[in-house]
């Protein structure tokens, strides 16, 4: 019994996290049930969800991007930039943006076989400067209202952005269970050698994941962008820490990963609540950043997660 | 066991040449449909290039292989694949967070019309996979939760879904136990009645006896003779093994013998060596020889403070001494040249001179200051006294031929004085001709009142150079020689497990 | 191709450095006549004497195998501690933050050496938890220095007409490479940072190498911070921000192998005047700052490419 109950705590661990902080969160904070403050939780959770989703398929191969945060500024100032030719038109526009900057973190992964950190940590230089160029330092008010109508958009009373995490988790699910790629994601992930010998192709696996990871940061930084109707260079300076962090609280472990979306899920929940509590009870500023920062190092070494090798290119 | 059987691969003429070394000379096998061959030898008798080849790891220089009749060519492992050849190697390549299904059709799963995997044929497969190895597995667990046993048994599952005609097996029972053997075995006996050759690569006799129709015997790189296995006894195997006649590689000299420097009692780890104890006295060169994987590494390693024993003392100069940590054995007077020269004795990158005083500097040193001249003059004397082949002291290691990469290692630790040296596995990968040199370098420690071990499997080297011989055999120690009676049939049988003390 | 070889190993080797930063030298004197003055040539000496410095410590870690994204965040808590302290006398002032300095870099070392984690990950981790220290620890605000005439000497002063900031930078080049060159300690971080595995077989006590080379790292952001507090006489929480972007595309630049177990300090300072240059070179010739992020970005990527080949080649 006591061994199937630690195996129950392993593996779904975030989900315990999650409702300790439920529990702790009603005790903490008066009227916590309240439907408002739940909603917003939940949707804050969710645009950190999708991005993790992504981020969940690069760790499954061992890699990792650290230019999130600055692609998603990136997106945000492309809508902006293209929101005269039409809603619709921006939205892919941004997309492909962001998923072109994917695509050349990939390319020169693989095929110079540079380390995948580096590469994505000149990247985010390079996107920061970009950024400046293109916003001028100011933040560009879109004020399109049909644009801004999106966010508030919902399905049965559960806001869009929810929605949107729900259907991209499952589909995530659906690919790395049911199709050739997901599976050889797995295998490259667990032993590039077997991978190679069976004929997989890793330059497209690599790819595959970086577009994936773009993809979901685009479509996590339209929903924001639509929440505030503006973009600046700096709107997603954090998110590269915050989503690292999901994953490492998810359970999701370098090369082959324990990925799991769901555990991924509650793992974001579980540390919004702390950020919650932390907020209602008027924790200063700076303890937030301090305590989001220490979870990160907590987590790892519970974790032991980050015990790669620094160089865990696919070459 | 007695139909006629078809050739099913033949084997013609092929040699393979590594720089310094000739791996294969002008091999020819041949394999029947529906039969277990082993293929046996010492190491580097040349088994393992064999494997390569036919798995299309390796590029054979000369010789043609034929295939039911029809020559092939094995350019890449994925050749051979397709042709039905399976490899299964000791590492094993299943992946842990993958289920058994998915693991047994890497590279061939059931895809449906809108690319999306087959699960339903995915999963029939798979258990059809699994009942012709009789494995009451079910193919949903992930192979990461499977026994070692297991998982290798999926990995025959995986050439049997693969369509293997040939499964080449290396070492197979390297991790089971005597139960799981004899579920490996039975499924074996399953594939060859179902017309599935197999070549069965191992050290064990034993085994060998028990499952294979015919044996090969390689050694040097020659094949010295395929028996059928009612034809000959395992001695008369081992001789085929090891009788050659054996070199003079050098004239051990006279070297006076004194007092024992280290003495190890009782020495045990688990699961990896139990009650090891023996004596090394001063000028003695105590060899260790067994297979490897046998523990005789991880002995060395302990005794040299990178692993740590549970029970057991170790002691130098008749005190006890605790060794927690390289540095402490260092101190002690003990230096290992350990088995993997590249992995674990140097930094390739850096040059012949970082490489040989990395670890004299802590001694020549005044506050941390390094004294440059007495470094370099150390470099020095060694580069000629150990005849090391090197354009400059500043040469890059990695350019350097695995002899002198060797030798480089050697010099590391002769400039620390050791009292007790060890050497793992030292002429590995070397030409003949560094060999001897090393030799001569044993000897002279050994003059000089060194007490030595040598960590060997190679018989005519331990045996040549060593004044007692212990034979290691799967973590104990199965027996120990002097010199007066070394006699390689019983050393070869003793190092795997003929023999107990 | 045996040609292509050694011009490649060449530009590749340290010798790279020196022609490419001959060439930046003379495209910059010609698009600005303002380059080789007096004044110009003394203000990027002193910028780059605080980056210099802290490349030296960040050359340690490199070189050790690993790398610390956090140099950034110590330097602006130490400082904002700089700033504060001055109040108690410039002994204090300096000797707080150079030992706070060095306790975050250890920590660092701790959780990369001893725990194993990836330092990548770890020290943006740590990065953000310095930063909301130094949040904290200001309050958010400005600081100014109390006026302490030794203590703003550092950053303001002058020896012969040599800004003392160059002079200290000169002095831990020196105290460097010695180090690196001719210590115990530093050929065994090379050690560690090429071959692990070896320095383990060769008694050498990997963690202790590790948390040593972090703290050093860390000590050297303190280092800057000084400098920096001292000529301004106040800092905000920020000012070290994006700081360990510089430092690594300069060391890298320089020379230092991401894989680690090469480099040299002769090697990290070039870098550091590359970029010092470069960015000199931004304002000389009225190129909007931003578009050196995209530079520099594109340089590092350029630099590690060419080690990679380098490593092809072989």
């Amino acid at each position: 019994m006591p061994k199937l109950l630690g195996k129950f705590l392993r593996d779904y661990n975030s989900l315990v996290l999650c409702l300790a902080m439920l529990i702790i969160s009603s005790i903490v904070i008066p009227n916590f049930i309240s439907s408002m403050n739940m909603i917003n939780i939940l949707v804050e959770t969710s645009i950190i969800g999708i991005m993790a989703i992504g981020m969940t398929f690069l760790l499954l191969i061992g890699l990792f991007d650290m230019s999130i945060g600055n692609q998603v500024s990136l997106v945000s100032l492309v809508v902006a930039l293209t929101i005269n030719f039409g809603i619709f038109p921006s939205i892919i526009l941004s997309i492909i943006a962001g998923m072109l900057i994917g695509a050349i973190n990939g390319f020169i992964t693989t095929k110079l076989k540079i380390n995948a950190f580096i590469v994505t940590f000149a990247m985010l230089g390079i996107l920061k400067g970009l950024n400046l160029i293109i916003s001028d330092g100011k933040s560009i008010f879109i004020g399109n209202d049909a644009f801004g109508k999106i966010f508030t958009l919902n399905l049965l009373g559960i806001p869009i952005v929810v929605v949107i995490f729900i259907i991209m988790a499952l589909v995530a699910e659906l690919i790395l269970r049911y199709t050739k790629t997901g599976f050889e994601i797995y295998v490259v992930g667990g032993n590039i050698e077997t991978a190679k010998l069976s004929g997989v192709n890793t330059f497209y696996v690599t790819m595959f994941c970086f577009a994936v990871s773009s993809f979901c940061v685009a479509i996590a930084t339209i929903l924001l962008t639509s929440r505030v109707n503006t973009a600046t260079a700096v709107l997603g300076e954090k998110y590269t820490l915050l989503v690292i962090t999901a994953c490492v609280i998810g359970g999701v472990k370098f090369n082959g990963g324990y990925g799991n979306i769901f555990n991924t899920f509650f793992g974001v929940l579980a540390m919004q609540l702390v950020n919650n509590i932390m907020y209602m009870t008027n924790t200063s500023g700076y303890v937030q950043s301090l305590i989001n920062g220490m979870i990160l190092l907590i987590v790892l070494s519970v974790d032991k997660f980050a015990t790669i090798r620094r160089s865990s290119v696919l070459t | 066991m007695n139909k006629a059987k078809n050739v099913i691969l033949r084997v013609e003429g092929v040699s393979k040449t590594f720089p310094g070394v000739k791996a294969l000379s002008e091999l020819d096998l041949d394999i029947l449909e529906g039969e277990v061959h082993a293929v046996v030898g010492e190491n580097g008798a040349g088994k393992s290039t064999l494997m390569k080849i036919l798995s299309g790891v390796y590029h054979k220089d000369a010789g043609r292989i034929f295939l039911f009749d029809k020559e092939i060519k094995l350019l890449s492992a994925t050749d051979a694949l397709k042709l039905g050849i399976s490899c299964i190697y000791q590492e094993l390549t299943i992946v842990p967070l993958l289920d058994v299904a998915k693991n047994l059709f890497i590279g061939n799963l059931p895809m449906n019309k809108a690319r999306m995997i087959n699960t339903r044929k995915l999963y029939q497969d798979a258990k059809k996979v699994l009942e012709t190895l009789k494995l009451d597995i079910s193919p949903n667990v992930l192979c990461g939760e499977l026994s070692i046993a297991n998982q290798q048994m999926i990995e025959i599952g995986r050439a049997i879904s693969r369509k293997a005609r040939i499964i080449i097996m290396d070492e197979p029972t390297s991790s089971l136990t005597d139960k799981e053997k004899e579920i490996l075995f039975g499924a074996i006996r399953h594939l060859s009645r179902e017309g599935i050759s197999i070549i069965y690569v191992s050290h064990k006799l034993e085994e060998i006896k028990e499952i294979a129709d015919r044996i090969t015997i390689l050694r040097d790189g020659f094949k010295v003779k395929t028996v059928k296995n009612e034809e000959a006894t395992k001695e008369e195997i081992v001789e085929y093994m090891i009788g050659r006649k054996l070199d003079n590689y050098f004239i051990k000299k006279e070297v006076k013998i004194s007092d024992t420097v280290l003495k190890v009692e009782g020495l045990s780890k688990q699961n990896v060596f139990h009650d090891i104890s023996f004596e090394v006295r001063k000028g003695e060169v105590l060899g260790l020889f067994g297979l490897i994987g046998a523990g005789r590494s991880e002995i060395a390693e302990t005794i040299f403070g990178i692993l740590h024993a549970e029970k057991g003392k170790i002691s130098i100069n008749g005190k006890n001494v605790k060794i927690k940590n390289t540095a402490d054995a260092i101190k002690q007077g003990i230096c290992l040249v350990p088995e993997d020269r590249k992995l674990q004795g140097l930094v390739l990158k850096l040059s012949v001179l970082f490489n040989m005083s990395l670890v004299k500097i802590r001694e020549i040193n005044r506050f941390g200051h390094i004294d440059t001249r007495k470094e370099k003059d150390t470099a020095e004397r060694f580069i000629n006294s150990l005849s090391i082949k090197t354009p400059s002291l500043k040469q890059t290691v990695s350019n350097l031929s695995g002899g002198n990469q060797q030798k480089v290692v050697i010099a590391k630790w002769l400039s620390m004085e050791p009292k007790i040296f060890i050497l793992d596995e030292p002429t590995r990968g070397i030409d003949v001709g560094a060999k001897s040199e090393i030799y001569a370098i044993v000897n002279e420690l050994a003059q000089k009142g060194v007490g030595i071990m040598l960590i060997s499997s190679e018989l005519p080297e331990i045996m040549g150079v060593c004044d007692r011989i212990i034979t290691v055999f799967e973590g104990k120690l199965t027996a120990s020689f002097e010199r007066e009676s070394f006699n390689s049939n019983s050393i070869m049988k003793a190092s795997l497990g003929e023999g107990l003390l | 191709m045996n040609k292509f070889y050694s011009i490649r190993k060449k530009i590749a080797g340290i010798n790279g450095i020196i022609i490419a930063l001959f060439f930046l030298i003379l495209i910059v004197s010609i698009g600005s006549s303002k380059f080789l003055t007096t004044t110009n040539i003394m203000n990027v000496l002193r910028q780059t004497s605080t980056l210099g410095i802290m490349a030296f410590g960040a050359a340690f870690v490199m070189i050790g195998g690993n790398i610390d994204l956090s140099i950034g965040s110590i330097l602006s808590l130490c400082a904002l501690m700089a700033c504060k302290l001055t109040a108690y006398g410039s002994a204090v002032a300096i000797l707080v933050p150079l030992a706070v300095g060095f306790i975050c870099g250890a920590f660092n070392g701790l959780l990369v050496g001893k725990f194993k984690f990836n330092p990548f990950i770890t020290t943006l981790g740590t990065m953000a938890i310095f930063q909301a220290l130094a949040f904290y620890y200001s309050d958010g605000a400005f600081l100014n220095a109390s006026d302490n005439f030794f203590f703003s000497q550092i950053g303001k002063g002058f020896v012969y007409k040599i800004p003392i900031p160059v002079i200290i930078l000169l002095f831990f080049f020196l105290v460097f490479s010695y180090i690196l060159g001719k210590t115990v300690f530093g050929r065994q971080v090379f050690a560690v940072g090429g071959n692990p595995e070896c320095a383990r077989f060769s008694g050498i006590n990997n963690t202790k190498i590790t948390v040593l080379a972090f703290g050093l790292s860390g000590l050297c952001a303190a280092l800057s911070a000084l400098i920096f507090v001292s000529r301004q006489m106040a800092a905000q929480p920020q000012m070290g921000t994006g700081y360990e972007f510089d430092v690594i595309v300069a060391i890298v630049v320089g020379g230092v192998a991401l894989s680690g177990g090469k480099g040299t300090i002769w090697g990290a300072i070039l870098g550091v005047l590359f970029i010092g240059i470069l960015k000199n070179a931004f304002i000389l010739l009225g190129i909007p700052l931003n578009y050196q992020y995209v530079v520099m970005g594109v340089i590092l990527i350029f630099a590690v490419g060419i080690d990679s080949l380098r490593k092809e080649v072989k």
